[in-house]
Formats: structure tokens, sequence, C-alpha cells
């Protein structure tokens, strides 16, 4: 029998290679009348399209149907799945000490991560960060954090996510959401159609940065043990 | 001595309009989301930074353009007349009253967690105090 993220990953794939009868929200809104045979989809949509199929095709429709209903606000769905269903938090930074666009959201989730266990109150459980150095060349280099030296690259963490088969994810508080698998970002862009309506992307080099990846437990086992947080979740 | 009259006239009625303005923009500062810190923190008190009549943001890193309005002594219901939301011209202003917003800053300034993200706070915190002494409009 297949497991929940088996499920998830037919989902995403399938709509990931086939989305021809789709249009991004915002710009059906802006052409009503061309798009009006074509369902609107956006970020949040795709992963909630993907996270409730694999709980129907576990069974779990009351899980399904709660995941709709939460799914305006992509923070709240990842806490519903921790704290509902097991699944795992997972804070991922590039670079925590000097991100490549100078906002201090990315050090300051960072500091949090480890001192709290929480990215924007959904409990984490491990952290995988510093795996896109920037290189003290860099024009944002220092431009944050004066004092702070090259970070120290962590390899081994971020490849233990390529072997990770699904997981559901948010960036800076829920702005923007997406799925992951085997160390892809699967996206959707808002304002599309066809061939740029969806997008995969390394994680190594998402432009979004900090943000909190959830997993479900199926895929603990395959996470880098030393990423795992050790403060103690509240 | 008539035109006299009415040159005073209009004297006052001037002094009277330019002490208003005084008042309004001693009582009413205008800032920047960032200001407050990043998202992560500033959304304590003023909301997240994608438009308020979104239920997300965009799907690339784009910052919008959210002004926060600091007021003291001062209704929200002319605040908000003053500095409506209006989406279709992307005007979005979130309110923050003086107390609240100075009990932000000075937790989080406080808490220090971050250098660089404290020397905005003291900022924004020493921008707003000279709103302390403003007047109340009516």
């Amino acid at each position: 029998m297949k497991i929940f993220s088996d499920y998830a990953h037919d989902k995403m794939m399938s709509l990931f290679d086939e989305h021809s009868n789709e249009v991004g929200s915002e710009l059906k809104k802006t052409n009503p009348i061309q798009y009006k045979d074509y369902k609107s989809t956006d970020c949040i949509t795709y992963s909630l399209n993907v996270i409730a199929y694999a709980f129907e095709k576990r069974g779990n429709t009351e899980a399904a149907s709660q995941v709709w209903k939460l799914g305006k606000r992509g923070t709240e769905l990842a806490r519903y799945l921790v704290n509902s269903h097991g699944w795992v938090g997972i804070y991922v930074n590039p670079d925590s000490k000097h991100p490549i666009d100078v906002d201090p959201e990315h050090t300051y989730t960072s500091h949090l991560a480890t001192k709290t266990c929480k990215y924007y109150q959904i409990p984490l459980s491990y952290k995988v960060h510093n795996y896109t150095i920037t290189p003290n060349a860099h024009k944002s280099f220092q431009k944050l954090n004066r004092d702070a030296g090259v970070s120290k690259l962590d390899s081994i963490a971020i490849s233990s996510l390529d072997n990770v088969t699904f997981g559901f994810g948010v960036s800076r508080g829920g702005m923007h959401t997406w799925v992951f698998s085997r160390g892809r970002v699967y996206e959707v862009h808002w304002d599309k159609v066809g061939s740029e309506l969806y997008e995969a992307s390394s994680l190594r080099t998402f432009p979004w940065l900090s943000g909190v990846i959830v997993v479900p437990s199926d895929q603990v086992s395959k996470i880098e043990a030393s990423a795992k947080l050790t403060c103690t979740l509240a | 001595m008539y035109f006299s009259v009415i040159r005073i006239l209009l004297y006052l009625a001037l002094c009277m309009v330019a002490s208003c303005s005084a008042s309004d923009y001693k009582c009413v500062t205008v800032l920047q989301y960032s200001d407050f810190g990043p998202q992560v923190i500033a959304s304590e008190v003023i909301g997240m930074e994608w438009w308020q009549w979104q239920t997300h943001g965009a799907s690339r890193p784009i910052k919008s353009d959210v002004k926060v309005v600091v007021y003291k002594g001062i209704p929200l219901r002319k605040i908000e007349e003053r500095y409506p939301v209006i989406p279709q011209r992307q005007k979005d202003f979130r309110y923050l009253e003086l107390q609240s917003a100075l009990l932000f800053l000075n937790k989080k300034i406080e808490e220090n967690l971050m250098a660089s993200v404290t020397t905005t706070l003291v900022r924004t915190r020493e921008q707003i105090s000279m709103m302390s002494g403003c007047s109340i409009l009516k």
C-alpha cells in the first residue's frame, strides 16, 4: 500500500506535468472572459489540491476537508499538519547570517528557530541552513551582520532533503507557499498561464530564502540527525 | 481702517489653519512597514507585509509598499478617513496607536535579538517619541 507521501508526490507531479485547463488566479481576475473556461489556481491551491488528495487516498476525508478549510493561510495549514497529524517542521535558510537580499527577516527567523523551535508559531524539529553560502566578495556580505565571518557550509543536512519524497513549504510567514520533493521546490505563479504557470527549482537557489518545510511522519527518518533542534518545544 | 481689520482677520484665520496643521503633523506620523523590523516581529502589531486585501502575497519575493500610521489622541475613525485603504490604488495603511507602538518597540529593543534590527527600532522609537507632546485634535 502506498504511503501518504507517495500519493502526494503523484498528485503534485500530475498537476505539474498537465495543467492546460488551469490559469493563475490573478491573471483570471484581470481577464475573466479570456479565461472563463479555465480553472483558477495559485500557490496555495496547488498545495491544497495535493495534500487533500493524499489524505483522501489514505481514507481520511475529514482531514482532506479540514485542509481545504484552513487553506487560506499557509501557516495555519502547516500548524494543523504538525499538531494534528504528526508532521515535522524543518526550518530552512541558505545563509542565516548573510542573506543575499539583505532582509533581516531571514537572520531574525533563524535566531527564533534556534531559540524557540518555532517559525510563525509552526513547531520546528529540524534546522537545515547554511547550504548556499554568500561569499565574502558578494555585495550583500556583512550588510546585515558586520561582524560575522563567512558562514560555514553545511552540505550534509541539505543533501538529506534530496531523499525526502514530499513536503509542504511556507515562505515569509505564508506570503508564498509551495510543495517540495527531493531537493526541489514546485510552485505556481498566480499571474501566469501555460508553461510559466508551474515552476520547479532547486531549494538551494530558491529566491525566497528562509522558510519552513513540513513533512509527513513517513519522511522523518530521511532527515539528517545532526540538523535536529535541541530546544524544548513549548 | 476697514482694510486693516480685514487684513488682521485674514492673518488670524491663516494662523488658526497653520496651528491646526502643525497639531495634525505632530499627532500623526506615517512610517514604512520595515521601520518596525522584519515581518516576523512587526506582524505582532501591524499584520503581515503583503496587501491586506489578499490572503497571501505574490509568488515572487516582491515587497508591497505598506505604510504604518502611528497616531495619538485622534479617534481611529478619523485616521482611517484620512488614510484610507484603497486596493485599486494599492494604498495599504496599518494604524497603530502611539502607546501600543512604544510598548512593542520597547519590548523588542530590550530583547535585542539582532543588533541591526535593534538599531532600526531605536531610530523608529526616537521618531515617534516626538509625538508625545502633540495637541489633541477635535
